[in-house]
């Protein structure tokens, strides 16, 4: 009898709780047979109550279920658009676009001999219609390409380089850590073009993109 | 048995103690309530949706690009029509919404400050706002000319 009254505060207190319903009680064993006489006797009176006890916890789990959906959309809406991919992609395709045409290499890069010019570097921007400029006096460019030539006979060591932007950029490309999608977006793409003289040369170009403060949260 | 306990479950969970077919006035107010909590659920989402800041996040970004990829002598349209109806609501002239400067474009939804975000290629750039009638169809003309 004292076993049977510790079971029967075992099932009152789930039923408090919530997690055993009024209607479950209803099974073929005796003991639970014991048990619903007992509750018979004893909730009768309280039926009302329990109604709303089981309310509460319904409204409980809908207020969890609504702060999961306003957590998971907010988290969804505030990290921004990250474009800088697409940015250095295009950036890529400019620079080719400006120092390659029709597979050979820009009359105002090369001379006729086959020599490149030096003063190309110079105008760089220019020729290639690339602005860099920020607005901030303590700012520092947001964009970095750099332009290697490389001969067919040697693939290590660049024939010609063109550098422009922010160098800091290049040594957070090569960071080797799960957070450097974080710093910068790093593009290289290579391709093949001849010169005036027909010499070939493999032209490879690493576009960055900073940018992170916009682009990553 | 078995259905006489789930027919229990479904009139405890649902109907109420006796299950007799009978409305009661707790019920009532409890399916309203669901119902509203669903209602502000469903409007909470849909708003998320079309914030100003991301829309305005969206378009410089968007217009930052297409400006990097253009040559000069392109024209692109730009669709900006949920732009226009924010603006307008927030008291912006539609034709204020995009400012171009030298190489950055800044796209302003509210009276704050706006979003701005930089294109690095050389160009001059004028946009402005598409008009039907005298009235603005919510497109956003660029021009592209060299420098």
């Amino acid at each position: 009898m004292k076993i049977l009254n510790r079971n029967f505060d075992f099932e009152n207190s789930l039923f408090k709780f919530g997690l055993r319903s009024k209607a479950h009680p209803n099974s073929d064993t005796e003991f639970s047979n014991k048990i619903n006489q007992n509750q018979n006797s004893k909730f009768s009176k309280n039926k009302k109550g329990s109604n709303k006890l089981i309310s509460i916890y319904w409204f409980a789990i809908l207020v969890i279920i609504a702060g999961g959906v306003v957590m998971m959309v907010n988290v969804f809406y505030s990290s921004p658009y990250d474009v800088r991919e697409a940015e250095a992609e295009i950036l890529s395709a400019k620079v080719a676009d400006c120092l390659v045409k029709g597979g050979e290499i820009n009359k105002l890069l090369t001379s006729p001999t086959g020599a490149f010019r030096e003063s190309f570097k110079d105008n760089f921007m220019k020729f290639c219609s690339l602005n860099f400029d920020v607005e901030g006096e303590f700012e520092r460019p947001e964009y970095y390409v750099e332009v290697g030539f490389y001969t067919e006979g040697d693939l290590e060591r660049e024939k010609f380089k063109l550098i422009e932007g922010n160098l800091n950029w290049k040594k957070d490309c090569n960071f080797k850590d799960k957070n450097q999608e974080k710093l910068v977006k790093c593009v290289e793409n290579d391709f093949y073009a001849v010169d005036s003289t027909q010499g070939v040369y493999l032209i490879k170009i690493l576009s960055i993109v900073g940018k992170s403060d916009q682009n990553v949260k | 048995m078995d259905k006489k306990g789930k027919s229990n479950v479904f009139c405890y969970n649902f109907l109420g103690k006796n299950c007799k077919g009978q409305i009661l006035i707790e019920n009532v107010v409890f399916i309203i309530l669901n119902v509203m909590f669903l209602a502000i659920l469903v409007m909470f989402l849909m708003k998320q949706g079309q914030g100003t800041v991301l829309l305005e996040s969206s378009y410089a970004k968007e217009s930052a690009l297409l400006i990097d990829g253009a040559k000069p002598g392109m024209i692109f349209i730009l669709n900006m029509e949920k732009g226009r109806n924010i603006a307008e609501k927030n008291g912006i002239e539609f034709s204020d919404v995009i400012e171009v400067g030298s190489n950055y474009v800044n796209v302003k939804l509210t009276d704050k400050g706006g979003y701005k975000y930089t294109f690095f290629n050389d160009v001059n750039v004028s946009a402005y706002p598409d008009k039907e009638e005298n009235e603005y169809n919510g497109m956003y003309v660029f021009t592209i000319s060299k420098k």
